[in-house]
């Protein structure tokens, strides 16, 4: 969302449900949306967004654009019964729709083997003639490259495309989750991939940017969220007389 | 005004606006080569070209899933359903997705999806496609909830559904897309929570939708014989609800009659009732009579589906019940 020009502060002050976040503190962390800058809102219900985002490419479709839709969903969505329904949709009409999922290996604390047989979550596309890949979720180069392509393809009129990005979590699902059930070699393998730090290092290896420049950008960000914070604590709180207002249109 | 079918004005009612705005568009099961099961969409693949109008495979959640996620994106898309029984399939994207996404932008994201289907009993298709389930969609704040009962409401309201920005439940009934009505010529548009008063009568007010309107109609053509004049008035949407025409035709007549083929329990009609009885209770004369399906799906033999869903001599009895010409039911029963 921050790539695509999403304005920090609105997305804190939407977290401390200030008059000022993306959604009036109306949404909440699992909403937020910004229709302007083409995001069309995360979802708290799992997998509801593969139909949605496929539903935005037929749009796009319908109106003779060449926009490509994107959707991130997870290991845990793809049992859901839309998620092959939806893709199945996206494949007949040939839409300009790729669908990432990152596969962390677990859906809350339930192991991706005891949810699916097939844990190569990437062939079920191609069961349905899908292009579908495999990635490294770690990498975040090789992300890059791939996605490039992906989207030059469905511009092509080669969509909708398949990405399954293989990663692994660093901690639980939630805050009160300490994430015991992960085994210890695992996460280790996984925390020494950091893809963070691969970055980091990618980028002064092949000359992209100095240790010194990234360090900057660090501190950077670091500030415009300290600065996020406190324009969210100085919002103002949210008025009970227009949500009665806004309430009047149901 | 013309005399057309049902479903010829529904047809009207899309052609025109495919026509009026590039960003409409159907999909649904055998509607574009077909046209559809109820022959609604018929011709408007050869006008308006595959891109708009599309067909999908059975896969209703997927189906809802994209026309709202089209809509989210700034289309206008119809997806057609075949039964509202199959709706059921996909009440996620209705119900988490679709009906709450205003509110949670903060209002700065709309929806204009329209789920077009058909519901009740016509001709023992058995309990698995004839079911009324408005009351489903009545209760789930954010949705609009149509059911028009004649083509001239058909077409005036499906107009008005694709003009608007808020998701629709365009609810129609399998048994009358062959009947005929008068449709105005030229541009109608009938907009939403505006009650229609199918029928003129000072001493009973009949509250019917859909097909019921039909029932009550044909109910207060025989109390006309018995010398009851016999007020009907058709709400046309359930979401938003015209209260101010319910309750200025209920101070006139004193009485209330609710009718709905829907099953009785949490009915749109008990919600209706205890609107007329918390605003104008010092007006009624009489208790406000429900007439409504039994409190059980619709069986396929013919006449046990007839048993099972209200027919003009129950509107009769209720009405003569509010009229004290009759004994009350007995809260048993």
């Amino acid at each position: 969302c921050i790539a695509w020009g999403a304005d920090i502060k609105r997305m804190v002050a939407e977290l401390l449900q200030k008059e000022t976040g993306y959604c009036r503190g109306y949404g909440g962390s699992m909403h937020i949306a910004d229709i302007t800058t083409g995001n069309l809102g995360a979802n708290g219900i799992v997998g509801a967004g593969t139909p949605l985002g496929v539903g935005a490419a037929l749009a796009a479709q319908v109106r003779g654009s060449d926009a490509v839709t994107v959707t991130f969903t997870t290991d845990g969505a793809t049992n859901n019964g839309t998620f092959m329904e939806s893709l199945n949709l996206a494949a007949i009409w040939n839409l300009n729709f790729i669908l990432i999922i990152e596969n962390n290996q677990y859906a809350v604390s339930t192991p991706i083997g005891d949810s699916t047989r097939e844990t190569d979550l990437y062939k079920r596309g191609i069961a349905i003639g899908v292009e579908s890949h495999l990635v490294d979720g770690n990498d975040p180069l090789a992300v890059h490259d791939l996605m490039v392509e992906a989207v030059k393809k469905c511009r092509a009129g080669q969509g909708p495309i398949l990405i399954e990005a293989r990663t692994f979590r660093h901690m639980g699902h939630h805050v009160n989750d300490p994430g015991k059930y992960m085994p210890e070699d695992k996460l280790k393998y996984y925390k020494d991939r950091d893809p963070v730090d691969r970055a980091r290092n990618d980028f002064v290896e092949m000359g992209g940017a100095t240790a010194a420049e990234i360090a900057a950008i660090e501190k950077q960000i670091q500030e415009e969220f300290e600065e996020a914070v406190e324009f969210s604590k100085n919002s103002p709180e949210v008025s009970v007389e227009e949500f009665r207002e806004f309430a009047a249109i149901y | 005004m013309r005399e057309i079918m049902y479903r010829d004005a529904l047809r009207e009612a899309i052609d025109e606006e495919m026509a009026r705005n590039a960003q409409v568009f159907i999909i649904g099961e055998g509607i574009a080569e077909r046209g559809g099961s109820y022959k609604v969409t018929e011709g408007l693949l050869a006008k308006y070209g595959a891109k708009r109008v599309r067909d999908t495979p059975i896969a209703e959640a997927g189906m809802i899933g994209v026309g709202v996620g089209a809509a989210i994106a700034g289309a206008r898309p119809i997806v057609e359903i075949l039964y509202v029984d199959f709706a059921m399939l996909g009440m996620d994207m209705i119900v988490n997705q679709a009906a709450k996404f205003r509110l949670m932008t903060g209002g700065n994201g709309r929806v204009p999806f329209v789920m077009r289907t058909q519901g009740g009993t016509g001709g023992g298709v058995a309990a698995q496609h004839s079911q009324s389930l408005e009351a489903m969609f009545y209760s789930v704040p954010g949705l609009r909830v149509v059911m028009p009962s004649t083509p001239a409401d058909a077409k005036g309201l499906l107009k008005y559904a694709l003009r608007q920005d808020d998701p629709v439940m365009f609810l129609e009934h399998k048994h009358l897309y062959m009947t005929k009505g008068l449709v105005p010529d030229g541009e109608h548009i009938v907009e939403f929570g505006k009650g229609d008063i199918k029928r003129e009568g000072k001493d009973v007010t009949i509250i019917a939708w859909s097909n019921m309107v039909h029932r009550s109609l044909e109910a207060a053509a025989e109390l006309a014989k018995q010398g009851i004049e016999a007020e009907v008035i058709d709400p046309r949407t359930l979401v938003p609800l015209d209260k101010a025409m319910i309750l200025k035709s209920v101070a006139k007549t004193k009485r209330a009659v609710i009718v709905q083929e829907a099953c009785r329990r949490g009915g749109v009609a008990s919600d209706i009732a205890s609107i007329i009885q918390a605003e104008a209770f010092y007006e009624l004369d009489a208790p406000v009579e429900i007439v409504a399906g039994l409190d059980i799906p619709v069986p396929f033999n013919l006449a046990l589906e007839k048993v099972s869903v209200p027919q003009k001599d129950d509107v009769v009895a209720a009405v003569r019940r509010s009229l004290h010409l009759d004994a009350y039911a007995q809260a048993a029963e």
